[in-house]
């Protein structure tokens, strides 16, 4: 397990009632409302703990007609505590998992629900910006500019910046008019 | 008038302090994320009660006949639907989105600018023109 995901994990399981859900939950599936009647919890107080849940791989989630049901993933605990503190880390690893996690951050600051909320001012974040809205290009297709403004204009009103940027970055060529994703 | 700042006055800092106090339980507790929606709320407490005080502090000195009391009352009741907006529209993206975490704290906001606007509009009745 990536030491981001055990801390995830960890920072996860450290709040008494999630860990009374996931208490439920070893016994049996259950449903939102079952888990609240259970615990003494309210709905959406539960709702939020098994998000949290979810996102940090403890739980996971099935519909069955009305209902979400949650059930908790064995897998994820069966990994015994001292196995993942025997594992090993390389600098490169750490330097990558660094790099991904403020990548991580630039995104879910500068993005809500896939919007653009703002274009950065610094150059470094700015880039980390334009190569998400990249992946919105298919490689080695060709685009019009206006095939370019409206896939840009999904992220953001101002497509004219983004474009330009796109192009100066080298995240896209343009060529008699033609616009390419250029290759990592 | 008077009579009506202090009594609602008083019910938001009963609230706020109410809040406060269950959210140091749940932070002994090891709740953590409990004990912040309770601050979330009790900070929603906390703006109205700036809001309402500054309205009040504008018609301060000035002459507060019958008509000054209608300000007050549409003044503030103007707020629980301006200030509010942010949070339905964010409420609104969250649900579209499925950000459950979002979800539940501006559902939280809401009640709380639902249940104050609900007081005041009480409260006012009672004491509003005294």
């Amino acid at each position: 397990m990536a030491e981001d995901n055990v801390i995830k994990l960890f920072k996860c399981l450290s709040d008494k009632s999630r860990l009374q859900i996931l208490k439920s939950l070893i016994h049996e599936d259950m449903y939102v409302e079952l888990l609240a009647e259970r615990l003494d919890l309210a709905p959406s107080t539960i709702s939020f703990h098994l998000k949290k849940l979810e996102d940090a791989n403890a739980v996971t989630s099935r519909k069955e007609q009305y209902y979400n049901i949650y059930s908790i993933n064995k897998e994820v605990f069966k990994a015994s505590i001292l196995d993942i503190i025997k594992e090993e880390s390389t600098e490169a690893d750490l330097q990558k998992e660094r790099e991904d996690n403020y990548r991580k951050k630039v995104i879910e600051n500068f993005f809500e629900y896939g919007k653009l909320k703002n274009i950065p001012a610094q150059r470094k974040k700015r880039l980390i910006i334009l190569e998400e809205i990249a992946k919105a290009f298919q490689p080695e297709r060709e685009y019009t500019e206006r095939e370019v403004n409206i896939i840009i204009a999904d992220f953001h009103d101002d497509f004219c910046t983004l474009r330009r940027e796109m192009v100066g970055e080298n995240i896209l060529t343009r060529t008699n008019a033609i616009y390419r994703l250029v290759a990592n | 008038m008077r009579a009506l700042e202090e009594k609602y006055i008083s019910f938001i800092d009963e609230r706020i302090a109410e809040h406060n106090i269950v959210g140091e339980q749940y932070k002994a507790d090891d709740r953590k994320d409990e004990a912040d929606l309770e601050k979330v709320k009790s900070n929603i407490y906390e703006v109205f009660k700036t809001l309402f005080l500054s309205d009040i502090k504008q018609l301060e000195g000035k002459d507060l006949a019958g008509i000054k009391d209608i300000s007050i009352y549409g003044g503030f009741l103007q707020r629980f639907e301006t200030i509010p907006d942010n949070w339905k529209i964010s409420l609104d993206k969250a649900i579209e989105h499925g950000d459950t975490t979002k979800q539940v704290i501006e559902e939280h906001k809401l009640a709380v600018a639902v249940e104050l606007k609900e007081r005041f509009i009480a409260m006012f009745d009672e004491l509003g023109r005294e």
